[in-house]
């Protein structure tokens, strides 16, 4: 069917015409400056009470299902995922992108247990499918965050250079590491810094985004709660205090 | 998928005398219908209601335009990358899925779960053209392996016990028998994981799409959601056209409401937004990103100003659960893809009135279901609305029994005259003698006392009515109350 038949059908069940004006609603109406505004308020919300909401963020993620840590260092940190991998046994671990891994010696720290770490980057001698291979063969995979949202205890993920979503989708161990200037309070914050990626991205703001809260689960089988269905079995989520 | 509402009474008796089923039903109550409530304590019922509010303006606005909007979707998730197919009716939308298929020799598709595919018939359709639709949702795994049809909108699979679906898995894929629920979850795991690595395409719903900026929007929680839309090259996305909203920021309203009404979660494990397909800088994603957007009867809703409020539903699954209906028939009663009050409301207008004619009837109207509706779609309306359409006949459709026109017109006339009324219940008192036994009628003659009494007992009439008894207690009690005549 053509476009045009089916958006006049809809119009015929309305009983309007073509040439109705454009309705209004207000979020679409806001200015690229008015929603500067708006976020730059919730940025100085968050940052006022950033202590407070990296203690609601960990309550809500353990809530979640989410192994929650508040890491008091980077060192500490970092040892809380080297004893997971030694924890679980791990060989490899697939590693994202992320700015947070500029400035944490993971991989060394990972290596030096004799895990095999991959960063998620395509290279001479890198191709899409082998980093497929890999992130489904890994024992761990780690990632950073670009949000974490303390209502609902949930980490934020985006397209990036070097970030991919089967890292934190394929292993079944899933370990988010959070820095404190990526909480923020509510779902509504995280949508109006979106919606400014998508005015300032002039209309792209990125191919996706992944809102992951806990573990992957179901309940379909007698309403058994069972954590670890075709995402992770388990998820951590390692806050950089 | 055939409807089979037609068969509403049949299956509706099969459902109650199956234990298994009963079981399940009760199981809905203290499950997810609990879970809710617990769900919106934690918010406070007054944010609840808040919520519940502003998703109906939203909605009320959204329709009041949905051809604007539509396009608007339509416009953004081209200029994302992605390719929009428009169509009419179920049978159109699931040629257009074959067609991608076909064009881009798919063998194998992963779906996530989708009603709107159901609607479509989509798996039997892509089966017969050599393509292997493979369900990856737990529940809807489980219904295909055992070839039914999903029981609940929410939970597909729900009326099947721990050892039913041990013996399903153990006679289809081989494995162990007295598997529990966590040993088949894994069984599911490892079997449908190489089947996502393999898939030339992945297919999924929608839960809601956002016109502004052209993103789709998928609610899930065992992550076969964000599989089916990251591994294979083409991700096709299928949805109702009423899923569309206007901007980002309704996603504060609607994505609080789904997960509580549905589960009683804060928030599900995964919420995907895909907003076309991958861009070339980016590592993984498909190259090809499609959205159907597909009509079949809701156009028909939302021309009618009495029944446009159903395309409000966000598919929670809250009215199922709360029904007393549902909850004693389940989902299969209902003879086709939704069931439940909602389902009795949009099943007519997809399959045609005179088809689903007993669905309307299949309510108590109490209010169970727009109470509990996190859209506070007011769904019993609907129904009398559907029930006075049945029976006073729009055009083509069914009028009332001839016996049943009869027995009203005799009903207004007693009512009307409470002498005619007295004589009647005397006849009626002194009839009912031979049939009462302890002061119930268990079977009554005439086609319409018969039916009630097939399932049910009729209590007898008193030998003194409320008019009689009233009378006396004004004889004997003070006179300022003015006599009733
Ligand atoms: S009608 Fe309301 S309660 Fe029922 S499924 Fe739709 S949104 Fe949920």
């Amino acid at each position: 069917m053509k476009r045009e038949e089916f958006l006049s059908a809809v119009r015929t069940a309305l009983g309007g015409g073509a040439d109705a004006p454009i309705p209004e609603y207000l979020p679409m109406m806001l200015r690229p400056a008015d929603q500067r505004q708006k976020v730059v308020t919730i940025e100085a919300r968050a940052r006022a009470r950033r202590s407070q909401l990296i203690v609601r963020l960990a309550d809500m993620a353990a809530r979640q299902g989410w192994k929650a840590y508040r890491a008091a260092s980077p060192e500490d940190g970092m040892a809380y995922v080297v004893a997971l991998a030694k924890e679980k046994g791990a060989r490899s671990a697939v590693r994202s992108g992320h700015e947070v891994f500029q400035r944490l010696p993971l991989d060394a720290a990972l290596r030096g247990q004799g895990v095999q770490v991959m960063p998620v980057a395509l290279g001479p001698g890198v191709t899409r499918e082998q980093l497929r291979e890999a992130m489904a063969r890994a024992d761990l995979g780690i990632t950073g965050a670009d949000y974490a949202i303390a209502e609902t205890g949930s980490v934020a993920l985006l397209p990036r250079q070097g970030v991919s979503r089967l890292v934190s989708l394929l292993p079944p161990v899933h370990v988010a590491i959070v820095e404190a200037h990526q909480v923020y309070e509510t779902l509504d914050d995280l949508w109006a810094l979106r919606r400014m990626a998508f005015l300032e991205g002039n209309g792209d703001m990125g191919s996706y985004l992944s809102l992951i809260s806990g573990p992957s689960r179901t309940a379909d089988i007698e309403q058994t709660l069972v954590v670890g269905v075709h995402g992770p079995l388990e998820a951590h989520m390692v806050i950089m205090v | 998928m055939q409807p089979r509402t037609q068969e509403f009474s049949k299956l509706a008796a099969r459902a109650l005398g199956d234990t298994q089923v009963q079981k399940a039903l009760l199981g809905l109550q203290t499950g997810f219908d609990q879970a809710r409530q617990r769900a919106i304590l934690e918010l406070t019922p007054e944010a609840w209601d808040r919520l519940r509010d502003r998703a109906r303006e939203i909605r009320r606005h959204t329709l009041e335009r949905l051809d604007y909007y539509v396009g608007l979707l339509a416009d953004n998730v081209v200029r994302n990358g992605g390719a929009v197919h428009f169509a009419r009716d179920a049978h159109e939308a699931a040629q257009i899925v074959l067609d991608i298929a076909r064009r881009n020799g798919v063998k194998l598709a992963v779906k996530g779960k989708s009603m709107v595919s159901e609607e479509m018939a989509l798996n039997h359709l892509l089966a017969a053209n050599g393509v292997e639709a493979l369900e990856t949702d737990l529940g809807e795994y489980i219904i295909q392996l055992a070839g039914e049809t999903p029981f609940h909108i929410v939970a597909p699979a729900i009326h099947k016990s721990q050892e039913e679906v041990a013996e399903l898995f153990a006679r289809k894929l081989g494995t162990p028998e007295g598997a529990d629920a966590e040993a088949l979850t894994r069984i599911a795991r490892e079997t449908l994981r190489q089947k996502f690595l393999q898939a030339g395409m992945g297919i999924s719903g929608v839960n809601f799409a956002i016109a502004e900026t052209g993103t789709v929007c998928i609610v899930t929680n065992e992550g076969n959601g964000r599989m089916s839309t990251s591994l294979p090259p083409i991700h096709v996305a299928l949805m109702g056209m009423e899923k569309v909203t206007p901007a980002l920021e309704d996603l504060g309203v609607f994505y609080r409401l789904l997960p509580r009404a549905a589960t009683g979660q804060r928030a599900t494990s995964y919420f995907t937004l895909v907003s076309g397909p991958r861009r070339n800088e980016d590592e993984d994603g498909p190259e090809q990103f499609h959205l159907v957007m597909m009509d079949n009867g809701r156009s028909r809703l939302l021309a009618d100003p009495e029944l446009r409020e159903a395309l409000f539903c966000i598919r929670c699954g809250a009215c199922l659960n709360a029904c007393p209906v549902y909850r004693k028939v389940g989902g299969h009663a209902y003879g086709w893809v939704y069931p439940g009050p909602i389902g009795a409301v949009v099943t007519p207008a997809m399959v045609g009135l005179p088809k689903a004619v007993a669905l309307p009837f299949a309510s108590t109207l109490c209010g169970a279901c727009r109470e509990v509706c996190p859209v506070k779609i007011n769904i019993p309306r609907m129904l009398l609305k559907l029930r006075a359409d049945a029976v006073e006949g729009a055009p083509g459709q069914r009028k009332a029994s001839w016996y049943e026109g009869l027995t009203f017109r005799a009903w207004g006339r007693l009512m009307r005259s409470e002498r005619t009324l007295a004589r009647a219940r005397g006849v009626a008192v002194f009839l009912q003698r031979p049939f009462s036994r302890d002061g119930w009628l268990q079977k009554m003659p005439l086609p319409l006392f018969y039916r009630w009494t097939r399932g049910r007992d009729f209590p007898t009439l008193a030998r003194r009515s409320f008019h009689e008894l009233w009378e006396d207690e004004l004889r004997t009690s003070s006179p300022q109350v003015p006599p009733l005549r």
